[in-house]
C-alpha cells in the first residue's frame, strides 16, 4: 500500500463534525458531572481522573509510535474521552496506579488490539472497568464516602468508605433476619437503605451519594446528556429506552413505584445511558438499532441487578449488548435504494 | 541425525503458538512457573513414549483404523505411567499427577502421532517428540512467567516485591489466560514477518 | 469382508494387548497406590490432632444438606497411652470452583484441635486465600475462645472473612460447622468407643432408660435392635439438641444416636 495513501475515518464529506470535534465537545458535556464529583469526593476524585486519561494517552501513543508507526495523534481527544469514562466509571477511593493501568489496558486490549479508533468492538471504557474488577476487586468495591477527608493519594484513612446505595440495597433484601425485623417495625428495605446511609431523594438527584466517581450527579449527567442531544452527537432513542426500560422493568417487577424510581436514579445508570451506551463505534447505526440496544441495555441491567451477583450491571449490560450490534445492524441497516435481495438476483439470472 | 527434526519444534513448528494444539491445557496450567514446568515435562514424557511406539508399529497399522489403534496405545501408556508413577514415586506423582489426565486429552500427543511418527522412522520420531516437548515447555513458560509474576505476584513461588502486595487477579484467572496468549502470538507472528510490515 | 475381518482382528489384539498391560499395572501398583494414599490421610491426621499416635474408625448417620440420611466416618485418635485426644474427619463444602476438602480435628470438649486444606479449586489468588493468611487466623480465633461462632463476621460470627471472596469463606465455615454438628450428634458413641478402644461398637445394649443429658430429651428413637449386623436405625432428627458434651466417659443410656455399625457403610 502507499505510504502517501492518508486512510481516515469517515464520514468523509467536508463538514463541521470531525472526529476530533465530536470528542471533545462530549469531553465538555462531562464537565458539569465532574465539578460535582470534585465537590462530593474532593481532591481524590480529581488524581483518579487524571491518572486514568494519562493512562489511556500514554497507551494511545505507545501503540501508534511503536506498531503502527503513525505519527501519534493524540489530539482527537478519543483516548483521554476514553480515560475520562473510564475515571467516572471507577470508585474515587482507587489508588492513583490502579486508575492509571485501566486507563492503559482499555486502550491497549480495548481499541487498539482491534486496530484502533473507530474498529472496536467493545466500549473501551467499559474494558478497563471489566478488567480493574476482574483484577482488583477489592480496591474496586471501596467506594468513598461523600464529602470524608481521605486525602490525595496514599492509603485511605479509617471511616472514610460508605456502601453505594444499590449495594446496601442488595445486602438488605438478601439478609432474610433483617427483613423480618425491618417488616416487623413496619420500615421499608428502601427507607432503611436511605436511613442507613443517611440520604434521600435529592441526594440521589445531587449526587452526594457513595458510587463511583462519575455517575453520582443525576441531574449533572442529564444536563451533559441534554447538551450532546441539542448539538445531535446523540439521538434520544438509547437513552430513553434504556431508562426506560429499568424504570418499567422494575415497576413491574417491585410492584412499587418508589423503587422502580431508587433504580431509575441509582448507580451508573445515567451515565451508562447518556455516554457510553451511545458511543459511535460500539452501537447500531439505525434508530431502530438504537431502540434494540437501549432496551437489551435496559433489560441485562435489570436482570444483574434483581437476579445477579453484583449489585450493579451497567457496565456489563452494555459490553454484551455492544457483542450484538454487528447483528442488530445486519437486520435494521435498510437496504440502499436500488438493491436486490440476493436470492431474487438469482432469479433474475 | 537429523536437527531439524529436533528444533523445529521449538520455534518454527512450535506447538502452542504456530500449531495451536493443546491450548486448553497450555491455558490451565501457566498459572505459574512450577506448573508450566510439570505439565511440559510430563507431556515431553508422554509424547517421546507414544512417538516411538507409533512409528515402531506404524507399518502392522491398517490404515483405515490407525486413529482408533493410536488412541488406545496412547491412552494405555498414559494410565501406565500414571499408576507407576503414583505406586512407586508419589512425591513426584503429587507435584505432575494432575497434569497427567489432561495430557490424555492434550492434542499434541495424537497430532504428532498422526502427522509425524506414522511417517517417520522411530530415530526421527523420537528427536520430533524433543523437540515438540521442549517448544511445548517454552511456550507453557513464557505465558506462566507473564501470569505468575503479573498475577500472583510470584516468581516460582518467589514474591516479588512491589507486585506482591496488589497482584493483578485477572492474570491468574482465564481471560488473563487468552490476553497474554494472544499477545505472545501476535508478538511471535511479528517477529516471523521479519519485525515490521 | 475379509478386509473388515484383518482389521476387527487387529483391534482386538492391540485391545487384549493393551487390557493384558492395565491389568498388570493395576496389580501391580493397586496396593501401593492404597497405601500411599492412607500415608498421606495418616500425616494429615496427625497434624490436625497433635499427639495422637493412633487412630480408630468410627462410622456416624447423620443427615446431609437436603437431609437425606449420610454417613459420616470420623477417626478417633489416642496417645501412646490409649488416652482418647480427640475426633478427625474429613469435611468437604461446597465453595465457589467445587468442594473444599478440610481435614478437621476436634478435641473431645469440641473445640478445635487442628484443621488442614487437603484440596481445593478455589479461584487462585483469592479463594485460595483459604490455605494462607486465611487459616492462621482461623485458628488463632478457633483456639482462643470456646465456643465460637464458626460463621463469616458479615453473617454475625467471630470469622474475618477473606476480602472478595466471601464464598470460599461462608464454605470453609459451613464446613467447620457440619464437622461439629456430626461430632455432636455422634456424642455419645464417639465417648463410648474412646472408653473402650479398639472394642466393636455395639449400637443397642440399652440398659438403662434414663437419658443422662439435662437437655429436653430428643424424640424417642426406635430402639435399636442388638444384633450389629441388622441395618440402622432411621436416622437422627437434625433439629434434636445433642447431648452436652461431658469430660469423662459416661456409660451408654438411650436413646442412642442411631448409628451404623462398624464397617456397615462401607
Amino acid at each position: 500500500m502507499s505510504e502517501k495513501l492518508l486512510v481516515t475515518v469517515g464520514p468523509h464529506h467536508h463538514a463541521p463534525d470531525t472526529v476530533a470535534r465530536i470528542m471533545w465537545e462530549v469531553t465538555l458535556a462531562l464537565v458539569p458531572a465532574f465539578l460535582i464529583s470534585l465537590y462530593v469526593f474532593g481532591g481524590r476524585a480529581f488524581v483518579v481522573t487524571l491518572c486514568g486519561v494519562l493512562g489511556a494517552v500514554a497507551g494511545e501513543a505507545l501503540v501508534q509510535a511503536v506498531f503502527q508507526k503513525k505519527p501519534v495523534t493524540l489530539a482527537d481527544g478519543s483516548a483521554v474521552l476514553t480515560g475520562v469514562l473510564m475515571a467516572f466509571s471507577v470508585p474515587a477511593a482507587l489508588p492513583w496506579w490502579t486508575a492509571f493501568l485501566g486507563g492503559f489496558a482499555g486502550i491497549i486490549l480495548g481499541k487498539q488490539c482491534f486496530g484502533g479508533l473507530g474498529q472496536n468492538i467493545f466500549n473501551p471504557a467499559h474494558i478497563a472497568r471489566a478488567i480493574l474488577l476482574a483484577s482488583w476487586p477489592v480496591y474496586m468495591t471501596t467506594w468513598l464516602k461523600p464529602g470524608a477527608a481521605a486525602g490525595l493519594i496514599g492509603p485511605l484513612p479509617d471511616g472514610v468508605t460508605a456502601a453505594t446505595p444499590l449495594g446496601l440495597m442488595k445486602e438488605t433484601l438478601r439478609n432474610p433476619d433483617l427483613l423480618n425485623s425491618l417488616a416487623a417495625s413496619g420500615t421499608t428495605a428502601l427507607q432503611h437503605t436511605f436511613h442507613e446511609l443517611q440520604i434521600g431523594w435529592g441526594s440521589l438527584l445531587t449526587g452526594t451519594i457513595g458510587g463511583s466517581l462519575g455517575e453520582t450527579g443525576k441531574l449533572a449527567l442529564l444536563l451533559g446528556g441534554l447538551f450532546l442531544l441539542i448539538r445531535r452527537h446523540i439521538t434520544w432513542h438509547t437513552p430513553a429506552t434504556m431508562l426506560g426500560t429499568v424504570f418499567l422493568g422494575s415497576l413491574l417487577i417491585t410492584r412499587d413505584p418508589q423503587m422502580a424510581l431508587f433504580h431509575l436514579l441509582s448507580g451508573g445508570l445515567f451515565l451508562g445511558a447518556f455516554f457510553m451506551a451511545t458511543d459511535m463505534v460500539t452501537t447500531p447505526m439505525t434508530k431502530v438499532g438504537h431502540l434494540i440496544f437501549g432496551f437489551g441495555c435496559g433489560a441485562i441491567t435489570l436482570l444483574i441487578r434483581f437476579k445477579g451477583g453484583y449489585p450493579e450491571g451497567v457496565c456489563y449490560s452494555i459490553l454484551i449488548m455492544n457483542a450484538f450490534v454487528p447483528l442488530i445492524d445486519k437486520f435494521t441497516v435498510p437496504r440502499r435504494f436500488g438493491e436486490v435481495r440476493a436470492p431474487a438476483q438469482e432469479v433474475k439470472a | 541425525m537429523n536437527t531439524k527434526e529436533l528444533t523445529k519444534g521449538i520455534w518454527a513448528e512450535n506447538p502452542i503458538f504456530v500449531i495451536m494444539l493443546g491450548c486448553c491445557p497450555a491455558l490451565a496450567v501457566s498459572t505459574s512457573l512450577a506448573n508450566a514446568f510439570g505439565m511440559g515435562i510430563a507431556a515431553t514424557f508422554v509424547l517421546l513414549g507414544s512417538n516411538l511406539i507409533i512409528s515402531l508399529i506404524r507399518a502392522s497399522v491398517p490404515d483405515k483404523i490407525r486413529i482408533p489403534v493410536y488412541i488406545v496405545v496412547i491412552a494405555t501408556f498414559v494410565t501406565m505411567i500414571d499408576k507407576f508413577m503414583a505406586a512407586f514415586t508419589p512425591a513426584l506423582s503429587a507435584s505432575l499427577g494432575i497434569f497427567i489426565p489432561l495430557i490424555v486429552v492434550n492434542c499434541i500427543i495424537l497430532g504428532r502421532a498422526e502427522a509425524f511418527a506414522n511417517k517417520n522412522t522411530p530415530q526421527d520420531s523420537i528427536l520430533d517428540a524433543i523437540g515438540m516437548g521442549l517448544g511445548f515447555t517454552i511456550a507453557l513458560a513464557m505465558i506462566a512467567v507473564f501470569r505468575e509474576v503479573l498475577g500472583d505476584g510470584k516468581f516460582f513461588g518467589i514474591p516479588v516485591p512491589l507486585i506482591k502486595d496488589d497482584p493483578c487477579l485477572l492474570m491468574i484467572m482465564a481471560p488473563g489466560g487468552f490476553f497474554v496468549f494472544g499477545l505472545l502470538m501476535a508478538w511471535k507472528k511479528h517477529l516471523a514477518a521479519g519485525g515490521a510490515k | 469382508m475379509n478386509d473388515l475381518i484383518q482389521t476387527g482382528k487387529y483391534l482386538l489384539i492391540i485391545s487384549a494387548i493393551a487390557g493384558l498391560l492395565l491389568a498388570f499395572t493395576e496389580m501391580v501398583t493397586a496396593p501401593r497406590i492404597a497405601e500411599n494414599n492412607r500415608l498421606v490421610l495418616e500425616k494429615a491426621r496427625r497434624e490436625v490432632l497433635p499427639g495422637a499416635e493412633r487412630f480408630d474408625t468410627l462410622d456416624l448417620a447423620t443427615t446431609d444438606d437436603a437431609g437425606h440420611p449420610a454417613t459420616r466416618s470420623l477417626s478417633l485418635g489416642f496417645d501412646a497411652q490409649g488416652k482418647f485426644l480427640g475426633t478427625v474427619q474429613t469435611v468437604s463444602p461446597k465453595g465457589y470452583g467445587g468442594p473444599i476438602d478440610i481435614v478437621l480435628g476436634l478435641k473431645p470438649d469440641g473445640a478445635v484441635s487442628g484443621v488442614k486444606i487437603q484440596s481445593m479449586r478455589e479461584t487462585p489468588g483469592l479463594g485460595t486465600k483459604l490455605a494462607e493468611g486465611f487459616l492462621d487466623k482461623f485458628l488463632e480465633v478457633a483456639r482462643a475462645g470456646h465456643p465460637v461462632k464458626f460463621f463469616v463476621k458479615k453473617d454475625g460470627g467471630d470469622i474475618d472473612a477473606i476480602t472478595a471472596a466471601t464464598i470460599s469463606s461462608r464454605a470453609f465455615c459451613k464446613g467447620i460447622r457440619d464437622g461439629i454438628k456430626v461430632v455432636q450428634e455422634g456424642q455419645t458413641l464417639i465417648q463410648q468407643r474412646a472408653a473402650a478402644p479398639g472394642a466393636t461398637p455395639l449400637p443397642g445394649p440399652a440398659t438403662t432408660p434414663v437419658a443422662p443429658s439435662p437437655a429436653p430429651a430428643p424424640a424417642p428413637a426406635p430402639v435399636v435392635p442388638p444384633a450389629p449386623s441388622v441395618p440402622p436405625a432411621p436416622p437422627a432428627d437434625p433439629e434434636s439438641p445433642p447431648p452436652a458434651p461431658t469430660v469423662a466417659p459416661e456409660p451408654p443410656a438411650p436413646p442412642l444416636p442411631p448409628a451404623i455399625p462398624q464397617g456397615g457403610g462401607q
